[in-house]
């Protein structure tokens, strides 16, 4: 268990008479990587806004490394690093310029941190180009790059893949995956497309209408995905109805059974001997976003 | 805090808009200058040329078989000859010229009309041909001596001739009334002897540009001022608090003008300190503030606070700033300070400018003539450098530029748009100068209208004890009203700022 950074502790809130954000509680160590994932409109951004301390609080407490952010909002907000909806960035001045009105706002942050940081995410050639002539994914990095330049101990990343083609989106990942590991960050990672976080993040935060629905580790789920369900075709399923009691028929040929790879092989005897022909056995394939599919109630994540 | 203020300056000067006002206000003041110094040539040169022409036209036009037809020839004959004579020595603007106009044009005039035949429409009927022939060549041979100061003699003798009758008339006079008129009259041309006095003890001819509006200044508002003074029973020192029907508010504005132009003038001739508010550095700057530049700072200032929380909020960069280490009060406050260096530092700009472009036309050395101004207080002059008035000036304006740059702030906030803070501020500044007309003539009746920051908001108005042209505005109750509505506007714009929740995108 590492040092715990981020507590959200039933965060509320409401414009006028909608509520938006319905009790969400969330926590997050050292060496995490929340993926924060819902659909569209689900309160994600709201959320961490309120975690940042952009929007008011109705109700409930952040915790940033101790320090309530509605209370001690200087101390909170101090070792955080965040990136909210797009990279916000001053069109009429240059890369370079950008970072340095980042930098003179902390203490620690010097010009060889800078150029470190520029190296990190790999925008030397272009740092003193007018951010006006980048392209989406340049000033996604830049983004980052003012987003990490005070060595945060949380970064929250708010659809940070938007605008990036897949070899940005892999750059990003294995970014991430190394200031999490290197420099202990705590990240928070939001997304409306599960698919692009799966690969990296340690849990998942499902949130839906307001509401946070599943908090779980990665390895936990993973698991759960394995369903190790066999899927059978045959001649007729029709006529297992009485022989295999707890096999799920799903069309006239197919049925799918819970099953060891030691209960296959009992099973095909078992077929055999009744004169079924077995066409073919699979092995039932769930993706984690089928996984999520079914605790969603089919509401579709994307 | 240091660091957040230079960020915002950093921020304010890498925008482009600043320096295109800058520009605007440098092709502005140049062409200003331009066609002062074009004016002036063309009033040197132009006007006996088109004149001349003229009269060519109209000469054509006359029907010369009546006797009036042919004195209307001639007199616009005459006109021509004058005009030709006077061009000869530098046109009217010299003092020759003056003689010419005031001397030699009738008896050419008469002249003209004997050679003719037309002497039963001659003005002066007592000379004869000849008579009038030996004056026309007696002023003329003074006038190519360039004696100037034989005619004055002759003015100031007359003067003081007319003094000497009127000291006569003193004497024999019987009653109040009669002495009371003498007496005035008496003033009034020992107002005119002094003129004369003056020219001839400090070698000023006729028409010396130096000189010429502050004696005339002083002829006419002494003048207005001595019969003021008779006919209202007033002088400098209670004119402020006299009260009667006919003496009203707008009668004191007017006699506190004469009263200081009239000051100013004397003191300019006493010191010799000529009046070149047109043709130097120093006059330049003097109306710098009342001229254009009051606009260009407002347009600058207001630019700048109506862009600097707006415009965050607009290119969504506002996020950035907020989640740093400053509360967000911290954060507004190192933005109205950055506006208010970059305030300062546009002044500074707008000021060099003008020292460049009139130093070029006029010449880098004039910018030592002093600033002469008024104390209505102790009734005396105060002569000091022009950039000691420039900073009394900027302060005396400084309320209109702190609640209009605050309004801008104000509604750039609360609005989050930076068009319509710029363009409602802008409209203010011009609502308050009709409002002001408003006050001007309703003043007296609505006495609440003084209390109007919109109104009273130009410390200029009352400076050095100067009663307002607008009843009842006195420094302190200015200062007040201006404070506090620019400290409500600030309260408001903290208050929204640290409340405000930043929307979804």
């Amino acid at each position: 268990m590492g040092k715990v950074i981020l507590e959200c502790n039933n965060l509320y809130k409401k414009f006028g008479k909608k509520e938006i954000i319905k009790n969400v509680s969330t926590r997050l160590e050292t060496g995490d990587i929340l993926g924060f994932i819902g659909p569209n409109g689900a309160g994600k951004t709201t959320t961490i806004k309120l975690i940042l301390g952009l929007q008011k609080i109705d109700k409930g407490t952040v915790k940033i490394n101790g320090y309530d952010v509605t209370k001690k909002f200087e101390k909170a907000i101090e070792k955080v690093g965040a990136i909210v909806e797009n990279p916000d960035l001053y069109m009429y001045l240059s890369g370079y310029k950008n970072l340095q009105l980042i930098a003179r706002m902390y203490k620690n942050v010097d010009k060889t941190r800078i150029d470190e940081v520029v190296k990190l995410v790999g925008l030397q050639e272009r740092i003193n180009d007018k951010v006006s002539k980048y392209s989406l994914g340049m000033r996604q990095r830049l983004g980052i790059a003012q987003a990490i330049l005070h060595k945060p101990n949380i970064l929250i990343l708010d659809e940070p893949t938007n605008g990036l083609d897949p070899e940005g989106i892999r750059e990003l990942r294995e970014l991430m995956q190394k200031l999490a590991r290197e420099e202990e960050m705590a990240i928070l990672i939001s997304s409306h497309n599960l698919a692009e976080l799966d690969s990296f993040c340690t849990k998942i935060c499902i949130i839906q209408n307001g509401e946070v629905i599943e908090t779980k580790e990665i390895t936990e789920l993973k698991q759960e995905a394995k369903s190790s369900y066999i899927i059978f075709k045959i001649n007729d399923t029709n006529k297992i109805k009485n022989l295999l009691e707890n096999a799920s028929i799903l069309n006239a040929t197919e049925f799918k059974i819970l099953a060891s790879e030691a209960d296959v092989a009992v099973l095909v005897r078992k077929l055999v001997e009744n004169n079924i022909e077995i066409y073919r056995i699979t092995e039932e394939s769930i993706t984690l976003e089928d996984a999520f599919l079914k605790r969603t109630g089919g509401n579709k994540i994307v | 805090m240091f660091n957040l203020v230079r960020n915002e300056l950093t921020k304010i000067f890498s925008k482009k808009g600043i320096y295109i006002v800058l520009v605007v206000f440098l092709l502005l003041t140049s062409l200003i200058l331009g066609i002062e110094k074009y004016s002036e040539k063309m009033l040197l040169s132009g006007t006996t040329e088109s004149a001349m022409t003229y009269l060519d036209e109209e000469i054509e036009e006359l029907d010369t078989s009546t006797d009036e037809g042919k004195v209307q020839y001639w007199s616009l004959q005459t006109e021509k000859e004058v005009n030709q004579l006077a061009k000869e020595y530098g046109g009217y603007s010299t003092w020759q010229g003056e003689k010419i106009l005031n001397e030699i044009w009738a008896i050419k005039m008469d002249m003209n009309l004997y050679e003719n035949e037309l002497e039963e429409f001659a003005i002066y009927t007592t000379y004869s041909k000849e008579e009038l022939q030996k004056e026309y060549d007696k002023i003329m041979e003074r006038i190519n001596k360039g004696d100037w100061k034989s005619f004055l003699q002759e003015d100031l003798k007359e003067a003081q001739d007319q003094i000497s009758l009127a000291e006569d008339a003193l004497k024999v006079a019987k009653d109040d009334e009669t002495r009371k008129e003498i007496n005035k009259n008496l003033e009034i041309l020992k107002i005119e002897e002094q003129c004369n006095k003056w020219r001839l003890e400090k070698e000023i001819p006729y028409r010396d540009e130096r000189y010429e509006s502050a004696l005339n200044t002083y002829s006419v508002y002494g003048t207005f001022l001595i019969e003021n003074n008779y006919k209202y029973n007033i002088n400098e020192n209670n004119y402020k608090e006299k009260v009667s029907d006919e003496f009203d508010y707008n009668a004191k504005i007017q006699y506190q003008t004469a009263l200081e132009d009239f000051n100013i003038a004397k003191y300019r001739i006493e010191n010799e300190i000529p009046d070149l508010s047109y043709q130097s550095v120093s006059g330049a700057i003097e109306s710098l503030i009342p001229n254009i530049g009051l606009l260009f700072i407002i347009i600058i200032s207001v630019m700048i606070t109506g862009t600097i929380v707006s415009e965050e909020f607009n290119k969504s960069t506002i996020k950035l700033l907020l989640i740093r280490p400053y509360t967000r009060r911290k954060i507004l406050l190192s933005k109205i300070i950055a506006s208010i260096i970059a305030t300062l530092i546009a002044i500074v700009c707008i000021v060099l400018i003008q020292i460049v472009v009139s130093g070029i036309g006029y010449g880098f050395d004039t910018i030592n003539m002093p600033v002469i101004k008024y104390n209505f207080n102790t009734n005396s002059i105060i002569e000091m450098n022009v950039f000691v008035w420039l900073i009394i000036n900027l302060l005396s304006v400084s309320p209109i530029i702190i609640i209009l740059s605050t309004l801008a702030l104000t509604i750039g906030t609360l609005s989050t748009n930076s068009a319509s803070a710029i363009t409602l501020s802008i409209l203010t500044y011009m609502g308050a100068n009709i409002l002001k007309q408003i006050a001007i003539y309703y003043g007296t009746k609505i006495k609440w209208l003084k209390y109007i920051p919109f109104v009273n908001w130009d410390l200029t108005e009352c400076l050095y004890g100067r009663l307002s042209q607008i009843q009842g505005v006195t420094l302190p109750i200015a200062i007040l009203t201006c404070s506090i509505l620019s400290i409500g506007l600030l309260v408001i714009t903290f208050e929204n700022f640290a409340r405000k929740n930043i929307k979804n995108v």
